[in-house]
Parts: C-alpha cells; sequence; structure tokens
C-alpha cells in the first residue's frame, strides 16, 4: 500500500472515532439502551464485566463418506458439482468430512470439516466464552466471543485441527438515550437477513445451518449503525442495520473476515418492519450487499446479494422464511481461510427456507419446553462453464429445554440432489447438547 | 450532529476507497468459441490475444481461426527436429501454473475381451469451455450404457453404469463445428463431431494423433514451444510470426524427439500443451526470408530487420529453386555468413546450426535468453513435410 493511501486509510478511522465522540458530546445522558438486531448479551447486569458461555456437544452419524462427492466423479474442481456444505452436523455448519480423496482436486468451495466421515462420532462443536464490559458511566458496551473448536482429522490427513476463534470483538456505542441508535466497530454479526440471529447453538432452535446460510450469517470486521423507530400507535417499528465490513456476509471459511484482500469494503444492510401486537409478532425485512468479493485481490470481481426475510410468530407456532439471490464476478487467484486456490470463479446462486416449529411449555420437572420443527431448503447455483445444480433438503427435529441452562437436540437432515449434481448418500442424523453460563 | 455523521461519513468512504493494492495478474482463457465471437464482433484477423503474459504482442487472432465464413482452423508453420511441420491452436492460457484433464465419457454397448464395443461417436463431456478448469484435454472414459441412455455426467454417475478408463483425448469444444476447411489436403487429423454436455449439443474438433500426458491430480504435462525475439527499429522487443520450434521435453531435459525409425520424420506424437518460451536471438542472427516471403513480411510487419541478405535474387528467384527455397523460409541462424553463403550452404541443414530444434536452441543460446511467458498453448501437429497427419 502506498503512503498517501496509509494515510487516507487513518482518515478513515480517525472519522469514525471523530463521529462516535461527536455524537457522545451532543447529549450526555448516562445509560443507554440495548437493543440491537442480532445475538447480543443481556445489557442489565449487576457488575460492569459478565461472562457467558455455553458447550455444545454433538453426536452424528452421515450416510457414505461424510462428503456430497459421488465416488466415481473426477471433474476438476470436485466440489463445484456438487454441495459440499449438505451433511452439515452442527451449528457451524461444519460438514462431516470434505475429504475429496487422492486424486481429485477442489478449489476451496467447501465448509468446514468435523472430520468424522461417515463414521458415528461424539463431537465437541463449541466452547463458547463470551465476556461483556458495560463501562460505568457511559454509554459504551464491549463485546467479545472466543470459541474452542476442537476438531481431529486424521492421522493422515493433520491430525489434530483444533481451532481457536475470535468470532466477535466489538464496542458498541449508545449515543442518545431518546433514540435507538447504535453504533458498533470491531468484528460483529451479519446484518443480511434473519439467519444469523440462529448462529449460536445456545439459541438456534435446530441443530444446523440452513443451506443458504454461507452466504448470510459469517461474521466480519467493519462499522455498523442500526437504527429502530418504534411506531407506539401500530404497534410497529422500522429498523434499519447497515454496516462496511471487510467481508460482507459469506462466512469465514469463503471469505476471509480478518484482512481486507482487496482494500475496499463491502457495504451491506437490512430494512425491517415489525408488528408487535398481543397475538401476533411478524417481521418483514430485506436485505442486500455489495462490494468487492474478498476471496481475491481484485476490486473489480464484484458481489451482490439481494435477500427477503418473514417471521411470524403466533400461539406457540414460529415461522421463519428467507430467500437470497447471489452474484459474484470472477476474480483473481482464490484465498480463503483454509488456503489458496487457482481461481476465483464467477458464481450465482438462489435459495431459501422455510421453517416452522411450535413451541409448547412445560412445567414437568426440569422440563421447560419442547419443541417440534421441520425446515425446508432449496438451493440452485452454478459456477461459471460448470454444471448448474438444484439440491434441497429436508430437515425435522426435536428440542428440549431443562431448566434455564440445558438444551437437547436432535435432527434428521433429508439431502437431496435434484438437477445437476450427482445422487449421493449423505443424510445425517446429528444431535447437540448445550449447557449455557 | 447531522453534519458530523455526514462529514465522517463522505471522509471515510473517501479514504477506504483511495486504500489501493496491487493486484495480480488476472488467469484468463481463450477459446475457439471466444475468438469466433471476437471475429463475429467485428475484430480483424491482426488482433491479438495474451497480449499481457510475457510474449510480444500476444497471440494474433489469426493464428487461431482464419476469418473465414463459417472461420475454420488456421495452420501454422513450426520446426520439430528441423523438419517442417504444420499446427493449429485451439486454446490460449495466460497466467495458468496448470490445467487439468477433465473426464469425458464414450458410451459403448459393452466390453469384451478387454476392448469396448460399439463405441458412440457422441462423446459426453463434462465440463464447459466457459469454465476457466475447462481443458481440451480429457481422460476417456467408457461407460457401459445403453445407447442414448446417457447424455450428462450425472446421468452417467446416477445409474452406475461400469466405467472403464481409458487414454487421454484431445478435443477442443467449439461453438460449432471448427475443421480445417480448406487446408484439409495438406493438414489432417482433425476430427469434428458432436457430443453432449449436461443434456445440450456440445461441438468440438477433435486430434486423436496428439497424445496428453496427465500427471498426478489430473495436471496436464507442458513442453515448451519456443518463439524467436528479436529488437525491432524501435528497440522494443518483437515475437514475429516466423516458424516456432516445437520442444520435447522439460528444458534441458535432452528428452529425444518423438521420431519415426522407418523415416527418421518426426511423428504427431509430440505435446499438444505447450509453455510459450521466448528466445531472444543475438545481434548476429538472421532469418531467411526471401522478399516477398512470408517471413519477409512478418519481420517487416514487426518492424525487424534481420532478413538475411546474401541468398537473394536470382538464385532464391529461379523456380527451380522454389522446393529448396520453400524448405529454408523462416529458419533462424547465428551464423549467417555460413549458412547463408549459398543456396546449397544453406541447404545443408545438419552441418549449418540452424536454431530449429529444442536441443540447437539450448546448446547454441545462453540459458538467459530463453525466458519463460506466462503463456501456454494447445497446438496438436496437423502436417509433417506436408503431408497431412492421419487421424
Amino acid at each position: 500500500m502506498t503512503v498517501p493511501a496509509v494515510r487516507a486509510c487513518a482518515v478513515a478511522i480517525a472519522s469514525l472515532l471523530v463521529f462516535a465522540a461527536a455524537a457522545r458530546a451532543q447529549d450526555t445522558e448516562p445509560e443507554p439502551i440495548n437493543d440491537s438486531e442480532g445475538y447480543t448479551p443481556p445489557p442489565e447486569t449487576a457488575t460492569p464485566l459478565s461472562i457467558n458461555g455455553y458447550v455444545d456437544v454433538g453426536f452424528a452419524k452421515a450416510q457414505g463418506d461424510g462428503t456430497s462427492f459421488a465416488p466415481a466423479d473426477t471433474r476438476v474442481p470436485l466440489d463445484y458439482g456438487v454441495d459440499g456444505f449438505a451433511p452439515a452436523v452442527n451449528a457451524r455448519g461444519d460438514a462431516a468430512s470434505t475429504d475429496p480423496g487422492p486424486g481429485r482436486t477442489v478449489n476451496g468451495f467447501l465448509p468446514r470439516s468435523a472430520g468424522i466421515g461417515g463414521r458415528p462420532s461424539f463431537l465437541l462443536n463449541t466452547m463458547d466464552v463470551d465476556f461483556k464490559y458495560t463501562a460505568p458511566g457511559a454509554p459504551l458496551m464491549v463485546f467479545s466471543r472466543v470459541q474452542f473448536l476442537p476438531r481431529f482429522f486424521g492421522l493422515g490427513d493433520g491430525g489434530d485441527g483444533t481451532r481457536v476463534v475470535v468470532e466477535q470483538a466489538f464496542g458498541r456505542l449508545v449515543p442518545f438515550d431518546s433514540q435507538e441508535l447504535a453504533l458498533s466497530v470491531g468484528k460483529f454479526d451479519s446484518v443480511f437477513g434473519i439467519e444469523y440471529l440462529d448462529n449460536q447453538a445456545n439459541i438456534r432452535t435446530g441443530v444446523t445451518p440452513s443451506l443458504i446460510a454461507r452466504y448470510t450469517t459469517g461474521q466480519s470486521i467493519g462499522a455498523k449503525l442500526f437504527y429502530r423507530l418504534q411506531i407506539a400507535p401500530l404497534s410497529s417499528a422500522l429498523s434499519l442495520n447497515v454496516a462496511v465490513t471487510n467481508s460482507g456476509n459469506f462466512v469465514e471459511v469463503l471469505q476471509p473476515p480478518d484482512a481486507n484482500l482487496t482494500g475496499a469494503p463491502v457495504a451491506s444492510g437490512r430494512l425491517g418492519y415489525e408488528l408487535n401486537a398481543a397475538a401476533l409478532q411478524a417481521k418483514l425485512g430485506v436485505s442486500a450487499m455489495a462490494g468487492p468479493r474478498n476471496d481475491q485481490p481484485e476490486r473489480s470481481a464484484q458481489q451482490h446479494a439481494y435477500g427477503a426475510d418473514l417471521r411470524i410468530a403466533v400461539a406457540g407456532l414460529y415461522l421463519n422464511a428467507e430467500y437470497v439471490r447471489v452474484d459474484e464476478g470472477q476474480g483473481g487467484p482464490k484465498t480463503t481461510s483454509v488456503g489458496t486456490f487457482p481461481f476465483a470463479s464467477a458464481f450465482w446462486a438462489r435459495g431459501g427456507y422455510a421453517q416452522l416449529a411450535y413451541a409448547l411449555a412445560l412445567d414437568a420437572g426440569p422440563l421447560r419446553k419442547v419443541t417440534l420443527y421441520g425446515r425446508y431448503d432449496r438451493r440452485h447455483a452454478w459456477f461459471e462453464g460448470y454444471t448448474a445444480i438444484t439440491v434441497d433438503r429436508i430437515t425435522g427435529g426435536l428440542r428440549l429445554d431443562l431448566w434455564e441452562a440445558v438444551i437437547l437436540k436432535g435432527e434428521y437432515l433429508v439431502n437431496r440432489e435434484l438437477v445437476g449434481a450427482p445422487t449421493v448418500e449423505n443424510n445425517v442424523f446429528t444431535s447437540s447438547l448445550v449447557y449455557s453460563w | 450532529m447531522r453534519h458530523v455523521a455526514r462529514a465522517a461519513f463522505v471522509l471515510g468512504a473517501a479514504a477506504l476507497a483511495a486504500c489501493e493494492v496491487q493486484s495480480p495478474p488476472r488467469a484468463q482463457l481463450w477459446t475457439l468459441a471466444d475468438v469466433a465471437a471476437l471475429y463475429a464482433n467485428g475484430a480483424p484477423p491482426t488482433d491479438a490475444i495474451a497480449t499481457d503474459a510475457g510474449l510480444p504482442g500476444g497471440v494474433a487472432l489469426s493464428s487461431m481461426l482464419n476469418k473465414s465464413d463459417p472461420p475454420t482452423l488456421a495452420v501454422q508453420k513450426g520446426w520439430a527436429e528441423g523438419y517442417a511441420v504444420g499446427y493449429t491452436t485451439t486454446e490460449a492460457w495466460t497466467y495458468f501454473d496448470e490445467i487439468w484433464a477433465q473426464p469425458v465419457y464414450i458410451p459403448v454397448t459393452g466390453w469384451a475381451g478387454g476392448a469396448p464395443q460399439n463405441q458412440s461417436t457422441e462423446p459426453i463431456f463434462s465440463v464447459g469451455a466457459d469454465s476457466l478448469f475447462y481443458s481440451p484435454f480429457w481422460r476417456m472414459i467408457y461407460v457401459e450404457a445403453p445407447k442414448d441412455a446417457v447424455k450428462s455426467t450425472r446421468e452417467i454417475l446416477d445409474g452406475n453404469y461400469p466405467l472403464h478408463p481409458g487414454r487421454g483425448w484431445v478435443a477442443a469444444l467449439s461453438p460449432f463445428e471448427i475443421g480445417l476447411g480448406d487446408m484439409q489436403p495438406t493438414a489432417g487429423g482433425a476430427i469434428t463431431g458432436s457430443g453432449w454436455l449436461d443434456g445440450s449439443p456440445a461441438p468440438f474438433v477433435k486430434f486423436p494423433a496428439t497424445p496428453v500426458g496427465i500427471g498426478d491430480d489430473e495436471v496436464i504435462d507442458e513442453v515448451p514451444i519456443f518463439h524467436f525475439v528479436f529488437v525491432n527499429d524501435e528497440g522494443k522487443w518483437a515475437a514475429p510470426a516466423i516458424p516456432s520450434v516445437l520442444g520435447t521435453g522439460p528444458l534441458y531435459s535432452q528428452t529425444p524427439g518423438p521420431i519415426d525409425s522407418a523415416t527418421d520424420l518426426p511423428t504427431p506424437k509430440y505435446s499438444g500443451y505447450w509453455r510459450v518460451y521466448n528466445v531472444i536471438v543475438p545481434a548476429s542472427g538472421r532469418v531467411f526470408a526471401p522478399a516477398g516471403s512470408d517471413a519477409d513480411m512478418a519481420l517487416t510487419a514487426a518492424g525487424v530487420n534481420v532478413q538475411a541478405t546474401t541468398i537473394q535474387g536470382p538464385e532464391a528467384a529461379d523456380p527451380t529453386n522454389a522446393a529448396k527455397v520453400a524448405a529454408l523460409v523462416g529458419r533462424v541462424a547465428l551464423d549467417p555468413a555460413t549458412c547463408f553463403a549459398s543456396l546449397a550452404a544453406a541447404a545443408a541443414r545438419f552441418t549449418c546450426p540452424y536454431l530449429e530444434s529444442q536441443a540447437k536452441i539450448e546448446s547454441l543460446i545462453d540459458k538467459s535468453a530463453i525466458v519463460r511467458t506466462d503463456v501456454t498453448v494447445t497446438c496438436p501437429i496437423v502436417s509433417i513435410e506436408g503431408i497431412p497427419v492421419q487421424p
């Protein structure tokens, strides 16, 4: 980077700090509200520092070899003609396996692997530790989420693959008591769609993310602004959540969030409407993302995503639905969080899901709630010059909430290759026991 | 507050936009479809592709397709162990460190005695020419399937039909059937046809005589092809369209050429996939380029004044010497005073150190003057000493 460019970047950062300071100077009300969309820790705590977290222990069994690769498929790259994300086993979207086997080539369009192949296995999916600090006398909250991810990939394939991930680390300034306005700077959740709200295993209704989660639920580093306007007479509110980040909303395994590879930010945002009536809660939103793709170095290789989402809650029934459209231009050499690959091919995807859940509140000993849920996913995608594929997934599951600290979930995923991709045995049974603390 | 926010946003956006980074070159692939499309959009044959990857002037469109209706494969002259060969160019890549063989499926009705029965003439390709992972180098896989039962990779893999891996195959996908056209009497070995790609018709031109070297992870072996580069009148490098030299193996590997022991002539078993190397010809080097010859016009067009002048005039113009002259046109010699002293001296190919084979280039040219480019090409041989290659 040139000296003027470094100087310019410094000016950008200084601008944000000046903005934050100026906003604070104009309103010195003491205690901020905490009402951003997405997961945020509880605001009211007795001490400035609170430590929370959870442990997600899984047990899963995938069909076949745990991948979506057909044994006789020798195309290059192998991951372009199948959906490697389909056999997911946990809330992070890790597949049972991504091993293409000897002599077969992939090009970085794969999820993280749990490394269990087709064998039934216990997994320590995530050990999560959250720190939250609320500055006394200041409208500032600092939050960090560190996750330990123990993995093992076999002695012939790297052995221990345990990672420690700083999933979130940000400071949030709420400059006005009278307004639901929050500015966050750091590494934070996506602002696109609604599924990122369920990223964490202790919050997600089921066990696994949808087939489109890879495009919408990634964390990234940058700045975001949230604003909500309450319309009390209509029991309604409008909200706007916008961000500029390194990598947009793709998951980290597809686009690294921790550095900007192009030198230009990705903009994203969601405009939402919510109805909060006594008997019915409904939330609607539209989202968009635009900017250079952050898995390669060229600014001219743009990515765009558009989405729409819906949430309805009535009488214990919860309906979540989301649609997303993704367009990516061709770029230079590909770099993801798992390595470098020859090219960032032009790519297009359209997909969505609908999830219906029924939650029955109980008071039967430790059992507090029973939730039955089902989800239908569908995804159509293609790389330039490569066979277009259409896949879908039917998920059914049961969730038990015990006391206030334990969740037991089990689900079965029926993955189907409808068009283009070869048919493979990649259905999955997976379960998750989550202890929150 | 509003003004502060607006100013901060503008400053921030402008500053972030100014954070320039240097991008590495982008890998690019040009296929027959791309060149045909350029012609269809009005590009002249003198336009070039792959101009930014180290080969001066890039790859001229006219070296891949003749701009005719319909376009036909262009045939260029080259040297293989000193013999004149004709070759076509069907793809050009820039900034590819490697390319890969892809599977192509040949339906057969059965398998007997280790041999396929009733091969279909309609192969099923697995990757389209729009993909950067496309290559015309295919790993042939026979699939035992009922006639017309399969037209896509998915149908083959889902059908669990018996598969029998075969040899490599060179076949360039094309937007329509593109062959040698009028060149057919003097060049051969190119067969046009139509197969299937994801259930849709896929025209192609295949070169059955050209071998395919497939290495680990399906990576195609590359062999050097040498383009002569001179310093032109403006002091810049120029690569005139004079015959190139086809290599036999990796640089300095001393790989013997595929010579027919019966005729002592080269065979078509040279590589189909080539890495272009510039050979910077020393100032003493001259090209046999009688006035008005293709080589002379190419040198003139490139602004290069290195025509050998010793065999000009009556000797070169004598019709009885036409065959001898034609066999020499385009040859490069480092010792023109000896090699081009007379037509007789020039014709003594095996005593004159022409730069006409990889071995001679490696022995006569300093290593520093043999420069790897980031251009690779598909160039199957279609004629040897004027004799069409047989499929």
